[in-house]
């Protein structure tokens, strides 16, 4: 288990002022895995039957680099449930563009009990969530890559004080990933992945 | 006094704590007077945010408006969520 943080440790830690996120090439394979076994229709037990993957992002602060030590996979959606779905179904109406999936069948949310775990997890391993990942799978016309935030994750991410890692599986042999402050486009922050030397992915 | 678990993106505006002890006797009462002490937690107030609360480990599935009947105590855990969704 990880030693808990100090305190100047946690008195560094502005998410919103980082300039560059450090993620181990494990972590972005965990990421990767994860995304691919949702598409693939692969799911585990307990696990909501849906070819979304999201989940939480977990690290360390060093001055104004994030390193990334831990994905949280999250197994739940609590999108259909009220009162969930009907806080959903508002934001999707307003907020969503339309596409060929009906709104009915489209966003996600993370069942809170399971993010409370993730976030205990976190704590005890002396780790500070930097952010959320989820994926992009449908190509747009205005946006075929889908590797940035769409206005309702940025809805959605508005005052998480969080960045949003949207990671762009439209063509699973070239996977991408970028990170943004609050799903804003103007707050992206390079991802640099770690294997030996280091190497911008997106 | 119950204890109230800060929310990670919110522990910068509670300096950097974890969890901060609040007076009150029921819920209502608790979160009030958490919003007063920390008045940068207004993402708790934005309508646009759905935020899950627990009593030790229990979700909390009451409406706002009856969180003054449910009493907490000097030894309940108070935890604060916020959920992650996406479209």
């Amino acid at each position: 288990m990880r030693r808990n943080a100090t305190a100047q440790e946690i008195n560094m830690i502005l998410l919103e002022q980082a300039q560059e996120i450090i993620c181990p090439e494990s972590k972005w394979q965990e990421v990767l895995e994860h995304c691919k076994r949702k598409l693939a229709g692969d799911y585990l037990p307990g696990e909501s039957r849906m070819p979304r993957a999201y989940g939480v992002v977990a690290g360390i602060q060093h001055g104004p680099a994030l390193e990334v030590e831990r994905i949280l996979p999250i197994k739940k959606n609590v999108r259909d449930q009220e009162p969930y779905k009907t806080y959903m179904d508002k934001i999707m109406k307003q907020y969503a563009l339309p596409s060929k999936t009906p709104l009915s069948k489209r966003g996600w949310m993370t069942d809170p009990a399971e993010l409370k775990a993730c976030y205990e997890e976190c704590d005890r391993e002396g780790l500070v969530v930097f952010g959320t990942y989820h994926m992009h799978v449908v190509p747009w016309e205005h946006d075929p890559l889908r590797d940035r935030p769409t206005r309702l994750d940025m809805v959605l991410a508005r005052n998480s004080r969080l960045f949003s890692f949207i990671v762009s599986m439209v063509d699973v042999a070239l996977p991408r990933m970028r990170a943004f402050y609050e799903a804003l486009e103007a707050r992206e922050v390079p991802i640099l992945i770690q294997e030996g030397e280091l190497a911008q992915i997106a | 006094m119950p204890r109230v678990i800060i929310p990670f993106p919110l522990r910068k505006y509670a300096d950097n704590q974890r969890e901060v002890v609040i007076d009150g006797d029921n819920l209502k009462e608790t979160i009030e007077r958490l919003l007063q002490q920390y008045p940068e937690f207004k993402t708790l107030n934005d309508d646009a945010v759905f935020v899950s609360v627990f009593i030790n480990h229990y979700l909390v599935r009451a409406a706002f408006e009856k969180w003054g009947e449910l009493a907490v105590d000097r030894d309940d855990e108070i935890s604060l969520v916020i959920p992650i969704a996406g479209g």
